[in-house]
């Protein structure tokens, strides 16, 4: 069975997964909805940017949220003075990255639904008084929801093995940043820590194998019942 | 009125319209696939860019946005949000609607869709679907509704009843109905004016009962002419129907005596005796004087007939012109074979 510390960094993913998915959901809607359907000067730029974790070593990713969060960074400092938040060494910060690392993929799952919606629905939606942010609100997220769910559990899942961006920005401190995969490299660093990391990796490939399929259910059945 | 002079493109296809007709009444644009029917539709929904001036009843379209211009669109696919139950596709329009005069309740009941309201759309029939976005269209209180062949997903049974719905609401509520079509049959039934679209263009456009008469519709092998008529009584299972300064029969047409009825007599079902003709089994004869002769493209000999029913075309053989000598003026009696009633 699980340690108390295993449990502790299964609980702490949790936390920051979960987390992490209520700060990146709107934010991938919100892009995604624009990048889908709109035209706009730095479409590009946006596009690129909000992909870029992707392709970015996640541990730039967590140099690049230290050199602006951390308390010595300009935003840090003044979100430290002024609302009193910290996300340096913080599971809120563990939360940021997560988020970050995760979008494109929310983003991914997002558009896929937005743009298998049928056109027509808009252009008839119009022609009976419905003004653009009506739309948005009335016809194209409640037909996109099965994509908007499907990027929730995919952030969850993907969020639950982010390693890089997190130890780079955060450390690994038990019972505050330390996730699965943190735990995980802990117990290899440690003599006679193979069985815990089997049983932690095990935990993990359990995880991310249920969040992928139940993502790909969802876009599916989101998929037919647009047709 | 409405007023229209319009130019738009959709990819290389360029459509030019000017006409205008009175309203209310069904204005039907008739033309084949690819004249720019459904461009034409778009571009006064505002849904495809356009130039120039869109008038109606003295309010100017043309600057609005698609979802300003309060117009009613019954699209041939209907496009029902999938999403939402039939009553809350109905008050889609409804909700979004200034000072709506039109509610829920009587819309359904005209419409015949009371029992279909807490269903989805997605297990409705092609003639329910039909109802519903008209139903639609007509609850989001639209200044005119239009309306791209309607009857395209409605089985060949189901087309009469729409037909006679459409006909309906449109009394009934004095809406103004611009209606495209490449189905002759559907104009002749719902057409009170009439414009002929080719190539992006407006060729000919006229009250529907005169464009009838004329060519190129009268040249058609299915030309046909139309009359206006009422009810006058039902006996032995036949309509008996007021047309003009004569009665006619007709087949058997629910309808309490003084309802309207649209009879429409085609050029190929009315032939021509020089005397009145004694013992035959056609029951609408009536007198008629040639008032001209013409040839048709097929060949056949078109003559036009004044009857007391109202003008009327006779499509015969160029032989029989000949044979009975005829020519403008004649006095003769007409056999109308058959007559359809919508």
């Amino acid at each position: 069975m699980l340690t108390s510390l295993e449990l502790q960094a299964l609980a702490t993913s949790f936390i920051v997964s979960t987390r992490s998915v209520l700060i990146a959901l709107p934010i991938a809607i919100l892009i995604a909805y624009a990048l889908g359907r709109f035209r706009f000067p730095g479409r590009t730029l946006l596009d690129v940017l909000a992909h870029a974790p992707l392709i970015l070593p996640p541990v730039v990713v967590g140099y690049v949220l230290l050199s602006t969060f951390g308390l010595n960074a300009p935003l840090g400092g003044f979100l430290h003075r002024t609302f009193g938040w910290r996300f340096v060494f913080t599971s809120e910060g563990a939360s940021l990255a997560t988020a970050i690392m995760t979008l494109p993929l929310m983003i991914r799952a997002v558009r896929l639904s937005l743009e298998a919606m049928d056109e027509g629905l808009d252009e008839a939606a119009r022609t009976l008084g419905a003004k653009a942010l009506d739309r948005a609100l009335s016809l194209h997220l409640p037909l996109a929801w099965p994509g908007i769910l499907a990027a929730a559990i995919l952030g969850f899942a993907a969020g639950l093995g982010e390693f890089g961006a997190i130890i780079t920005f955060v450390s690994n401190i038990p019972g505050e940043t330390q996730t699965l995969p943190l735990a995980i490299y802990s117990a290899l660093q440690q003599p006679g820590g193979e069985a815990a990391a089997a049983r932690l990796a095990t935990l993990s490939f359990a995880l991310a194998i249920a969040g992928l399929a139940a993502s790909e259910l969802l876009i599916r059945f989101g998929k037919r019942r647009l047709q | 009125m409405i007023d229209l002079d319009l130019t738009a493109r959709a990819g290389a296809f360029a459509l030019r319209c000017a006409f205008a007709a009175p309203t209310p009444g069904i204005i039907s644009v008739f033309g084949p696939s690819g004249a720019g029917k459904t461009t034409l539709l778009r571009a006064i929904a505002g849904l495809t860019p356009a130039e120039g001036r869109i008038d109606l009843d003295n309010a100017s379209l043309a600057a609005l946005k698609a979802e300003e211009r309060r117009i009613g669109y019954v699209f041939q696919d209907a496009r029902l949000f999938p999403h939402l139950s039939v009553r809350e596709n109905l008050l889609y329009g409804f909700a979004r609607a200034a000072d709506p005069r039109l509610h829920l309740d009587e819309a359904a009941a005209v419409l015949g869709i009371a029992g279909l309201l807490d269903r989805g759309v997605r297990a409705l029939s092609g003639g329910e679907r039909q109802r519903v976005a008209l139903g639609r269209a007509l609850l989001s209180q639209p200044r005119v509704v239009l309306m791209d062949e309607p009857l395209a997903g409605v089985d060949i049974a189901r087309k009469g009843e729409i037909l006679g719905l459409i006909r309906s609401v449109q009394a009934r509520f004095a809406l103004t109905i611009l209606h495209v079509s490449h189905d002759l049959d559907e104009v002749a039934a719902l057409a009170d004016h009439v414009a002929l679209i080719e190539q992006g263009a407006i060729s000919r456009r006229g009250p529907a009962r005169a464009l009838f008469l004329e060519a190129p519709l009268s040249h058609r092998p299915d030309a046909r002419s139309l009359i206006d008529g009422r009810v006058a009584a039902q006996q032995d299972g036949v309509t008996i129907v007021e047309a003009g300064e004569t009665r006619l029969v007709a087949p058997r047409h629910e309808g309490e005596a003084g309802a309207r009825v649209r009879l429409q007599v085609y050029a190929r079902d009315v032939t021509l005796a020089l005397k009145p003709p004694e013992a035959v089994s056609t029951r609408n004869i009536v007198p008629a004087t040639i008032t001209a002769l013409e040839t048709r493209i097929d060949g056949q000999a078109l003559v036009r007939l004044e009857t007391p029913a109202g003008p009327l075309l006779s499509a015969i053989t160029r032989d029989a012109v000949s044979d009975l000598k005829l020519a403008p003026g004649l006095a003769l009696f007409a056999l109308v074979k058959a007559v359809a009633v919508k």
